[in-house]
């Protein structure tokens, strides 16, 4: 009831005025696809950090991006404005593809860059060290913040249907290995989903949040599942 | 095992394509990029055990795949592991001849060789059909039980007997029994005697079983001969005996010994004697026992009485004239009416020996005089064509003119020879018909050294009194007797009724002819003299004289009971192998598919 005796509704809009970094894997391992028709890792995960940077910056949140390979690509500093989310894009379009994946250093950029508690996302393939990964998401999480890591997998990578016998190479590591697609592809599937409980297993130790997305499905799904725990975004 | 088509076996080497495929997977030039190599790398190494087993699998497969189609592509044959043999016609020969009388290790070798038969009949089933035949001929089928009761009876034969007539007899019961599997067995001492001509028996498969040790030493008696047939009454006993060194001998005729002493091979063992008995006499001459009993002993037969009284025809001739002459110096005839020799046309009466008239123009007469006799025969024509005479005791002779004798309405007599096809010379009750006159002009028969014997000879055995002929024979072998005998009288007088066509008695010894109560003649049964040859013959010799599809001959017992229904359980293995193959196929696509179906489930 307000002073004219009438009945009123009044709608707010919720600012929740966090600060969020986004780090992004944009090494070699990124830039690979298992079919043509797909898009490669690193285009998958560019419109996944858009549309969540986006999403950030229309509630008012602050959020940063850092980019990085075998170095830091890309750092950019939360920010709530407007202009934030051209700056996020353009940056995206900047190169990438070194010749490895230094997460640790991202990620404790990123935990800089978020100045008091807050969210930061890690965006990668996860072929990286384990153990450092590990390590700096102690660290991040020391200072405060929440983390949520989005596993971004091709299927190939998971089906191991890329040729059905060849010398495969791992365009970062440069190692080969010759291998009949009929004969391991059982203990491979197994393996990958072994990796995949071992990361779901230690970073629910840590309390993180961890999704594996793969290129083949839509974007929103994953976000969806990854952030329903956090009342906050929609 | 064998092939029919053996060159397909070439494919074996199509194995080199498996092998080839599983040392290729080693030189992939294919280069991929693939991020994830640590999970592809960490999945090799905590599963190499594992892929290495079914890699192995896969080529033990691949290859074995190819072995099974080249083996079938080659068609074999042979036995199918666990399948047992096929119903199985079977025949067990059995050689159970004189000299596996022989006694060796202290039993005789027919038991040794049953031993080997029963063995042959206990590896057939109820689905097979089983014959024993031996050599003597004898055949016994029906159920296996009854001819494993047959050869455990079978008992030595006193003669040779005949191995090729018994495995020619033995692949016509197998051929006929229209069952699947045919097989002969033979099992025998391999005497060479026995075997010393070629045997075929077509195509039924054939197992051999011989000895290969050295035969025991063996003395035997292979000849006793009365000399003459018809002692007058004297005559002689010439025996001879074959002997690896010496032995004592006996000659007695009945129960009388007429000469003892020591005999040496080769060397004739003479006993003359003038008994005082008279009729038909049986006689042996016997050497000391030795391994092989059955040939110890020599039977023979004799006739004992007064010589014949004969009285040649003048007008016959002089050659006529002369042999009579001889024979009646050598007191094996003595002049009298009681037979009577000249041309037909001039004979009175019976006996006789009637020879064609030397003119034609007397051939009326002469066929007017048979008629008159009795004598169911008459002269034909006269030919005067050069021809050889056919006959015992006539090699060589010719007749330029003869009188072709043509049979009458129940003539029933022995033809002695043939001339140009024709009897040229008949025998028959009280009667001897020769269709040529005793003439060099006509026959060069009274020119020939055998004639005065066989005139001697004659007038003893056909034309004098109750005598007729003495006749030998092995055991069991074929025998003709004289018209008229009826029947045969043992030794031990056990009078035993004789139908035409019969063979003779299986154990040696005389048998005289009977016509009702009369003794006329005497059957001597002895052991073939080449029997006494106990030799064996090689196995590559024996192999060579069977003619026949995969003939087996072995003087291993052991190999030659493998040998049995080898070729019954011998059958095409292509559909198996095939089968192999194709099972083989599929466990390679399990094993493939394996993974990939996995992998799609996963």
């Amino acid at each position: 009831m307000a002073r004219a005796d009438k009945w009123m509704v009044k709608q707010f809009e919720e600012e929740t005025n966090m600060r969020a970094a986004i780090v992004l894997d944009v090494s070699d391992s990124m830039h690979w696809t298992g079919a043509p028709t797909r898009l490669t890792k690193l285009a998958y995960a560019e419109q996944i950090v858009a549309s969540l940077a986006l999403l950030l910056i229309r509630q008012k949140d602050a959020v940063g991006l850092v980019r990085y390979d075998d170095s830091l690509r890309s750092v950019i500093p939360p920010k709530a404005r407007n202009v934030q989310f051209r700056r996020i894009i353009k940056a995206l379009e900047d190169g990438g593809s070194g010749k490895d994946s230094d997460m640790s250093a991202a990620l404790l950029q990123a935990g800089k860059l978020v100045s008091r508690p807050g969210l930061v996302v890690l965006v990668s393939d996860l072929l990286v060290d384990e153990e450092a990964t590990l390590n700096a998401i102690k660290v991040v999480r020391a200072g405060g913040h929440g983390v949520t890591v989005l596993h971004i997998m091709d299927p190939s990578e998971r089906d191991f249907d890329v040729s059905p016998e060849a010398i495969f190479v791992d365009p970062e590591q440069n190692v080969a290995l010759p291998a009949t697609a009929a004969e391991v592809r059982e203990a491979y599937r197994s393996t990958v989903e072994h990796a995949i409980a071992e990361w779901r297993s230690k970073l629910a130790a840590l309390g993180v949040g961890y999704e594996v997305v793969f290129t083949d499905s839509p974007f929103g799904v994953p976000l969806r599942r990854a952030f329903a725990s956090r009342q906050r975004l929609p | 095992m064998s092939f029919l088509a053996p060159l397909y076996l070439l494919l074996v080497a199509a194995v080199a394509v498996p092998l080839f495929l599983h040392l290729r997977r080693r030189r992939i030039e294919n280069r991929v990029n693939f991020p994830a190599v640590r999970y592809l790398a960490r999945a090799e190494r905590d599963n190499v055990r594992q892929l290495k087993i079914r890699n192995l699998l896969l080529m033990f497969l691949r290859i074995a795949t190819v072995l099974a189609i080249a083996a079938a592509a080659a068609r074999p044959i042979g036995r199918f592991f666990g399948a047992g043999h096929v119903p199985t016609a079977l025949a067990i020969v059995l050689d159970n001849s004189l000299s596996t009388s022989a006694i060796v290790d202290g039993q005789p070798l027919l038991s040794t060789l049953r031993e080997h038969a029963l063995d042959a009949a206990g590896a057939a089933s109820g689905n097979d059909r089983v014959w024993l035949v031996t050599v003597d001929g004898t055949v016994t089928g029906g159920s296996l039980e009854a001819v494993r009761q047959a050869i455990a009876r079978t008992d030595v034969y006193a003669g040779r007997g005949d191995v090729s007539t018994a495995m020619t007899r033995a692949a016509g019961l197998v051929v006929g029994a229209g069952l699947e599997g045919r097989q002969v067995v033979v099992v025998t001492d391999g005497q060479a005697s026995a075997w010393n001509i070629p045997v075929a028996i077509g195509d039924v498969p054939v197992s051999v079983l011989t000895l290969a040790e050295a035969p025991p030493r063996n003395r035997a008696i292979v000849q006793a001969d009365p000399r003459p047939a018809r002692w007058t009454p004297r005559g002689a006993v010439v025996a001879r005996a074959q002997l690896p060194d010496s032995a004592t001998y006996r000659i007695a005729l009945g129960e009388q010994t007429l000469a003892r002493g020591t005999a040496r091979d080769g060397e004739d063992l003479t006993a003359r004697a003038t008994p005082t008995e008279r009729g038909w006499r049986s006689g042996v001459v016997e050497l000391e026992p030795d391994e092989l009993r059955g040939d110890d002993a020599r039977w023979f037969a004799v006739w004992v009485g007064a010589a014949p009284r004969v009285r040649p025809d003048p007008a016959a001739g002089p050659f006529l004239r002369t042999a009579v002459d001889a024979l009646l110096q050598e007191a094996r005839v003595a002049s009298g009416d009681e037979v009577s020799l000249g041309a037909a046309d001039g004979i009175a009466g019976l006996p006789a020996l009637l020879l064609a008239p030397t003119e034609p123009s007397r051939l009326g007469a002469a066929n007017r005089t048979l008629e008159r006799l009795g004598v169911p025969w008459r002269f034909g024509a006269p030919r005067r064509d050069e021809t050889v005479v056919r006959g015992d005791r006539f090699d060589g002779v010719r007749a330029s003119l003869r009188y072709p004798l043509e049979a009458q309405t129940g003539a029933r007599s022995d033809t002695l020879a043939t001339a140009g096809g024709a009897p040229w010379i008949v025998a028959g009750d009280g009667y001897v018909l020769i269709a040529s006159p005793l003439d060099p002009t006509a026959t060069d028969l009274p020119l020939r050294a055998t004639f005065v014997p066989w005139l001697g000879d004659v007038i003893a055995q056909r034309l004098a009194g109750a005598a007729t002929a003495v006749l030998h024979s092995a055991p069991g072998g074929p025998v003709r007797l004289p018209a008229g005998v009826d029947a045969l009288e043992s030794g031990d007088g056990q009078v035993t009724p004789f139908v035409a066509g019969a063979s003779a008695p299986s154990r040696a010894g005389v048998y005289f002819l009977r016509r009702g109560p009369e003794r006329v003649g005497a059957l001597v049964v002895n052991a073939e003299p080449e029997e006494s040859n106990l030799t064996r013959l090689p196995i590559a010799t024996l192999r060579d004289r069977i003619r026949g599809r995969d003939a087996v001959v072995t003087a291993d017992a052991a190999a030659w009971q493998r040998s049995l229904f080898d070729v019954g359980s011998r059958r095409p293995l292509q559909l198996p192998l095939i089968l192999l193959a194709l099972a083989l196929l599929a466990a390679e696509t399990v094993v493939v598919r394996r993974d990939e179906r996995l992998g799609a489930a996963a």
